[in-house]
């Protein structure tokens, strides 16, 4: 262990710091004689959080009373009681400010001196109106008057009262830091915090009503909320408060308005204002109706009204903890009366507890990354977590159950716990996680008497931490940082189990743990947006009942997957899917392990089940792939590469049966594409591309296994045969829809073959191309299809099947116009013959790069495409939605590049190429295009063809349009990126691109003005 | 789940209370023609709680095929009696929201695109406040018969007509608009013979727009039942004045106007001056929202102190912005009045174009061009070019074409009500340009 000079673990007692005790000497001088320099006083120094710092508060606070001419005092005091003395240790070891306080207040230090084991908590001083009454006295106000009104006013009140509250504090904390088990006390602290808070404000506004004019027109009731209200706040936070006003007697009601909102405005200052003596904390009014917008002071109709027509959901939530705290006592239980009833009638409402979840998400992004691990209020697993779901339950349940309408989080969770709405267990488990992380915040606020909820990073700190949060048995920051990690471990599991434990267990009829009847289970699976509620609990039931090794799993691990499931897009469609992976993998062992023992395992399948029915079909299919998904790695593409030499592989060891395993490896790698994509371990753009070399792979094996069954039994001379790709799959820009778009070509070998010969070749290719056809195709195989498609060939379905290379040159001479090349910018060859590919591009780059476009070339692009932009559109589609012929859609802009290409190919080389993105920004590198042009059309165009993948991969089926289905849009929106609840907005950036590329593609291809 | 919240209660109450017999739900289309679906008081609370499903199709702007399934949903706090239902057969009338079946506000719906522009400005803590001056013209009947409209008085501006129709008209409007909570600032004869003009005391601009809807159904019924017709085609006599419908908006920062400050021009702050250039900058493409029609563009081009070009004034009473004079001590009446919007505008979209342009203005703190002082009619074209004074569109079809180039017009109203307006509107032009008129044949007939 490292050591360094003033460290206070190395002092288990053994000693105190040099400098410690030269401090102590001096104190003792200060004092004139010998108090505290001896071994007693040595040992409660090394007890003490922070040693050195304790030594020189006491120092600090010697010279302080020393000064005032009070030393003896002070002398006699602590060598009468011991317990003042290790009291003040304990203070100045770990609250500097606290210390602070006793410099400024010298004679306050005897605060500290009392017989009792604790100064105030759980005395009689400690009753509220015991705290209210000491308070009311520093400033001269009778706490028994109608209208309190001190008899000081200005800065010597406010002075008088922030001390008293903070002589009172003192006392609190080292009470709470000199517990044996601080855990123990939590609640009375807080509860004292609260009561404290409570009693300084309603004293301030007796100073308040002693300075304003007309005070005495108003009744001004302080409503506490949040922490506050519910009897639950820290040391330092902010004070969340209301003010509800009434006229008095016979004052006109403006009178008692302006009278009332400057109560309010001073009281704030008296709190929270600067003065000599520090301010207390910040006394906070924008919780009230219409936030900070809205007057400060409104009268009790007026928040009836609010609450009644008004508020916002979050709002509704809010008054859970409000009570009044300050103030006209009866105006103040009037308020409450009237609108504590909204908070049950609130829940009720459609689409609450939605909001209220996703204000939990939000809360949660809005923390900087670098600070969630040291956040012990906001971060994962932490007081947060805790708050949020006793408040979530308690929404859900407690409009039906009166029983846990309580506001505090600790009863809270009891009364959950007993009610049966989580079990009883989880409830102490979450409560005592809860104790502790409050013990830690406290510990955290003490030393600066500061807001804070952040761990230091610091070792020394972070040392002096722990030792003052135990104050017995090993107090080392790595207890500390182990507690801490078990705790929050514990809630974050927790988390995802409590809500959905319970329904698991009235799904089975189960009454065990829990004693939450179905009707209750199926309000809170609605609650989490489940629609068929009726089936949910089927599935649970089906899938959790029973002794099986599945049923045992399943009941483990569906309670977290629930929770995912209603953050899809499609709960019950995402439960159902489980229930069939499920059913059809249960016996096997190695998925129910997975499943148990890897969270990320589960996690992503449940994202994949949700959103995507194309893996979850093929994952059915080929189970042994959910093994990837705890493993980013496995989600990747297998390199190209690799995938050859397999394919290889087979053909080599399966010759002519080689088709069938080749089709599965293809099925394979477009899973394991699939769920990296929906998984987000494939970046979107590079999707086409790896989708369309399996497709060119798998073609090309299969090529090489049809011509290795059918040439061997052919009499033919040799011959090349190679597929040249056409269209989206000509320009690696496919997405995972099963059309090939080819032509296929041949050569013969041998020179001068006779008419004979080269009949029989001719009948030969063609069944060569009919049998490529067929082995991939549709029927008989379990494997993904590739419906390979030669409609684009030469003379469409009238000419040949297969062409001799030949016989493509005639044709292509018989051409006049370049336009008619347009098709050929997307061939490339991808499977056969490696020369005769070449030949072919070598036959077809003059055609399709030509040196000059004439202009009438141009006008019959231009009138074709108009013509196809009104005959080609299906009846009755949407121009605007219609992904690939609509406006701006991907014809638009693959026509614009492709005239792009035909026009300027010849003169830079950049643009031969048959990849749409590829030629364009090759032509903004040669100045073709601008380069807000071709932006505009590059984002229409991808999102068109993402939008089209991403309903594919959730519906299973192709896309004509832009969805107009709601979940069905949601989906797309995820699958792309979107953040959930996007489908509106994808809807309108996928309209407002598509519309911007149209002006674009209608100046650069039609060159309209 | 769902449960009743108080505002419904209160209507409910209020239908039984006086033995409502029938419940118009209101809404717009995308034109701004009020559209209603009678229901009786059994079906309120469904229409409360699923709402009241409708054939889309049948609706302008709402016609996506597959969206022909909607939902009209009431705004409880929108309920309101008609008066001139009269108490035999009590009628009360709410606005509604438009959503799809799945729950979803609906795109087309031009209510909420206001709401979805005034959640834009509540993001920036500012509450959008309007209130219109609306004129209309009363003439003798609706039927024309192939001739002109003949106005019922040939009284001017203020004039007070000696037992005229158009008082007790007046009158009663006034007072059927107050019997349904509408307030009323002023009413006068306007400048042209049987024009009159309302102004409504300001109000948030959702309720303002569901006022000026409620407005224009309660004029026209008004003068049906004087046996007069009342008209708020934006030119209908063409030698008289048009109907305009001068805006006057103001933003509020909680209980402060956010366009007054005491040292400014005018009392006018930075975000009031900000706002002007907004509207100013993006004036002429908003044209076709605030003027919609074919004829909206032969009001702004005849004069009569119609705003043809793009400046803001004080005293000048030809620009298209004015900034009035401030009354002292009272700072929340601080405001500006956009003058080219004319009374056919859909209230809803309107506000929402005018809003957006002049967020846009303050978000991107535009510099405010120079007043221009003289009367801009009396400047020669190149004296307005060399001020930098630009003119708005000259008709529909040059409007459109602003329109179409706006990427605030599109993301203000979204790409369907945006599609479908430049749509429906390109149609109106083609339509009108078909059309072989008297000035043709009065001047060509004869023609060599």
């Amino acid at each position: 262990m490292r050591t360094r000079r003033g460290d206070p673990a190395r002092s288990g007692g053994a000693g105190t710091s040099a400098r410690a005790q030269r401090f102590m000497g001096e104190a003792d001088e200060l004092l004139g004689a010998e108090v505290l320099a001896g071994p007693a006083v040595a040992g409660l120094l090394s007890a003490a959080a922070d040693p050195d710092a304790a030594a020189l508060g006491v120092l600090r606070v010697v010279e302080a009373v020393a000064r005032e001419g009070e030393g003896d005092r002070l002398r006699a005091a602590l060598a009468g009681s011991p317990a003042f003395l290790s009291r003040l240790i304990l203070l100045a070891g770990a609250s500097e400010a606290s210390i602070d306080h006793l410099v400024r207040w010298p004679d306050s230090v005897f605060v500290l001196n009392g017989e009792d084991t604790h100064l105030i908590v759980g005395s009689e001083d400690a009753a509220p109106d015991a705290l209210r009454r000491t308070l009311f006295t520093a400033v001269g106000a009778d706490p028994d008057a109608e209208l309190p009104t001190a008899t000081m006013t200005g800065e010597e009140a406010v002075a008088a009262l922030r001390r008293r509250y903070r002589d009172l504090l003192v006392q609190v904390t080292v009470d709470d830091l000199a517990a044996l088990e601080p855990t123990s006390i939590v609640e009375s602290v807080t509860a004292l915090l609260s009561d404290l808070a409570a009693g300084v404000i309603d004293a301030g506004l007796t100073i308040a009503r002693a300075e304003t004019e007309d005070a005495d027109t108003a009744s001004l009731a302080v409503i506490g909320m949040g922490k506050c209200g519910a009897r639950e706040l820290n040391y330092v936070s902010d004070v969340d408060v209301v003010f509800c006003y009434a006229a008095r007697g016979e004052a006109p009601d403006d009178t008692a308005a302006r009278a009332a909102t400057r109560l309010a405005l001073r009281l704030v200052e008296i709190i929270s204002g600067s003065a000599a003596e520090p301010a207390l904390w910040e006394l906070d009014a924008a919780l009230r109706p219409e936030g900070k917008a809205g007057p400060l002071v409104r009268k009790l109709e007026e928040f009836d009204h609010y609450y009644a027509e008004v508020a916002h959901n979050w709002e509704f939530q809010a008054l859970l903890k409000a009570r009044p705290i300050a103030g006209d006592a009866s105006l103040g239980a009037a308020w409450y009366d009237t609108l504590n009833p909204y908070v049950w009638t609130a829940s009720g409402r459609d689409g609450f507890i939605e909001q209220v979840r996703a204000m939990r998400v939000r809360v949660v992004d809005l923390i900087p990354k670098k600070e969630t691990e040291r956040q012990i209020k906001l971060g994962p697993g932490g007081l947060r977590d805790v708050e949020f779901s006793a408040q979530l339950l308690q929404l859900v349940h407690g409009l039906a159950d009166d029983r846990i309408r309580v506001p505090t989080t600790l009863r809270v969770l009891a009364a959950l716990g007993e009610t049966g709405y989580i079990a009883s267990a989880d409830a102490a488990d979450l409560a005592e996680a809860y104790r502790f992380m409050r013990v830690v915040e406290h510990r955290l606020q003490i030393p600066r008497m500061q807001r804070t909820a952040l761990l230091p990073d610091q070792e020394s700190k972070l040392r002096t931490l722990a030792r003052s949060v135990y104050a017995l048995g090993d107090r080392s920051e790595g207890r500390l940082a182990d507690d801490r990690t078990a705790h929050s471990k514990r809630v974050r599991g927790l988390h995802e189990q409590i809500f959905y434990r319970p329904i698991l267990e009235a799904a089975a009829g189960q009454d065990a743990l829990t004693a939450m009847s179905a009707e209750a289970a199926r309000a809170r699976l609605a609650a989490f947006g489940y629609r068929g509620t009726k089936a949910a609990m089927g599935h649970i039931a089906a899938l959790t009942s029973g002794v099986s090794r599945a049923a045992v799993v399943h009941r483990q691990v569906l309670p977290a997957l629930l929770d995912w499931f209603s953050e899809g897009v499609d709960p019950d469609a995402g439960l159902l899917a489980f229930r069939r992976l499920s059913e059809s993998l249960s016996g096997s062992n190695w998925y129910l392990k997975l499943l148990r023992d890897s969270g990320v395992a589960a996690r992503s399948m449940a994202q994949v089940l949700s959103l995507s029915e194309f893996a979850t079909g093929l994952l059915l299919h080929n189970p042994a792939a959910a093994a990837w998904l705890d493993d980013q790695e496995r989600l990747q593409p297998r390199s190209v590469d690799s995938l050859r030499q397999e394919a290889a592989g087979l053909l080599e060891r399966h010759g002519a049966e080689a088709v069938e395993p080749i089709r599965a490896l293809y099925s394979r790698e477009v899973l394991r594409t699939a769920l990296g994509d929906v998984l987000d371990a494939v970046e979107l753009p590079a999707i086409p591309g790896i989708l369309s070399q399996l497709m060119e792979i798998t073609i090309d094996a299969a090529l090489s296994a049809v011509r290795a069954g059918l040439d061997a039994e052919a009499d033919v001379p040799d011959y090349e045969f190679a597929v040249i790709a056409m269209g989206r799959l000509g320009g690696a820009e496919i997405g995972y829809f099963s059309d090939a778009d080819v032509m296929f070509v041949h050569r013969p070998l041998v020179d001068d073959l006779d008419s004979e010969a080269s009949g029989r070749l001719t009948a030969h290719v063609k069944k060569v191309a009919l049998a490529l056809t067929s082995a991939l195709g549709g029927t008989g195989s379990a494997s993904l299809e590739i419906d390979i498609d030669a409609d684009l060939r030469p003379e469409g379905k009238s000419g040949p099947l297969v062409r001799g290379l030949e016989s493509y040159r005639r044709y292509y001479a018989k051409w006049s116009e370049p336009w008619e090349a347009q098709a050929l910018l997307r061939a490339r060859p991808i499977a056969g013959s490696g020369e005769l590919r070449e030949a072919f591009d070598a036959l077809i780059d003059p055609l399709r790069y030509p040196g000059e476009v004439p202009v009438s070339s141009l006008r019959q692009m231009r009138r074709l495409k108009a013509r196809m932009e009104s005959e080609r559109l299906p009846r009755g589609a949407d121009p605007k939605r219609h992904i690939k012929l609509g406006r701006g859609g991907l014809s638009d802009v693959e026509w614009t590049v492709q005239l792009l290409q035909l026009r300027h190919a010849a003169d830079h080389p950049g643009l031969r190429t048959t990849s749409t993105l590829g030629a364009l920004h090759a032509a903004v590198e040669a100045g073709l295009a601008g380069e807000d042009d071709a932006r505009t059309l590059e984002t229409a165009w991808s999102m068109a063809t993402a939008l089209r993948s991403a309903v594919m991969l959730f519906r299973g089926r192709t896309a004509a349009a832009l969805p107009a289905d709601h979940t069905e849009l949601e989906a797309a929106a995820r699958l792309m990126g979107y953040r959930p609840g996007s489908a509106q907005r994808l809807a309108e950036e996928y309209l407002g691109a598509t519309r911007r590329a149209r002006k674009v593609m209608e100046r650069l291809f039609y060159e309209f003005d | 789940m769902g449960s009743m919240n108080r505002q419904q209660e209160f209507v409910l109450r209020t239908v039984e209370d006086r033995d409502v017999r029938f419940i118009r739900l209101w809404f717009s289309d995308v034109l701004g023609q009020l559209k209603s679906v009678a229901i009786v008081p059994a079906e309120l609370e469904g229409a409360f709680g699923e709402g009241i499903g409708f054939d889309g199709s049948s609706v302008e702007g709402f016609s996506r095929v597959f969206e022909s399934d909607m939902v009209l949903r009431p705004d409880p706090s929108t309920f309101s009696l008609l008066p001139w239902r009269g108490e035999s057969e009590p009628t009360g009338r709410m606005f509604c929201d438009i959503y799809s079946p799945d729950g979803h506000p609906a795109a087309s719906d031009a209510r909420n695109v206001l709401r979805r522009t005034m959640d834009r400005a509540g993001e920036r803590g500012f509450t959008f406040y309007v209130h219109p001056e609306i004129e209309f013209y009363l003439f003798e009947s609706g039927e024309l018969g192939g001739r002109p409209p003949v106005p019922v008085d040939t009284a001017g501006y203020f004039d007070h007509v000696n037992g005229g129709t158009a008082n007790d008209f007046r009158r009663t409007a006034v007072q059927t608009l107050e019997a349904m909570g509408i307030s009323v600032e002023f009413s006068h004869h306007e400048a042209g013979p049987g024009q009159n003009e309302i102004d409504l005391r300001y109000a948030d601009g959702l309720t303002m727009a569901d006022n000026v809807m409620t407005f224009r159904a309660l004029v026209k019924e008004v003068a049906l039942q004087q046996g007069v017709y009342a008209s708020f085609m934006p030119k209908p006599l063409a030698d008289r004045p048009g109907n305009g419908m001068h805006t006057h908006m103001s933003l509020f920062e909680g209980e402060s106007n956010a366009f007054y400050e005491p040292a400014g021009e005018y009392q006018l702050s930075q975000t009031g001056r900000r706002f002007v250039a907004g509207l100013l900058r993006h004036a002429a493409e908003i044209s076709a929202v605030t003027n919609q029609y074919v004829n909206s563009y032969k009001r702004i081009w005849t004069g009569h102190e119609a705003p043809s070009y793009i400046c803001w004034g004080h005293r000048n009473r030809s620009a298209l912005i004015r900034v009035p004079q401030y009354k002292s001590g009272k700072s929340s009446s601080a405001r500006i009045e956009y003058r080219g919007i004319d009374s056919s505008a859909n209230p809803y979209l309107a506000y929402s174009v005018m809003l957006a342009a002049g967020l846009k203005g303050i978000e991107e703190g535009y510099e405010l061009p120079e007043e221009a002082e003289d009367n801009v009619w009396t400047l020669s074209d190149n004296e307005r070019r060399a001020m930098g004074i630009e003119a708005l569109p000259a008709s529909l079809d040059e409007a459109l074409a602003r329109m179409e180039d706006s990427e605030l017009v599109a993301e203000t109203l979204g790409e369907e009500v945006f599609d479908f307006f430049l749509r429906n509107k390109r149609e109106e032009w083609n339509d009108y340009r078909a059309q072989v008129t008297e000035y043709e044949l009065g001047r060509h007939f004869t023609a060599p």
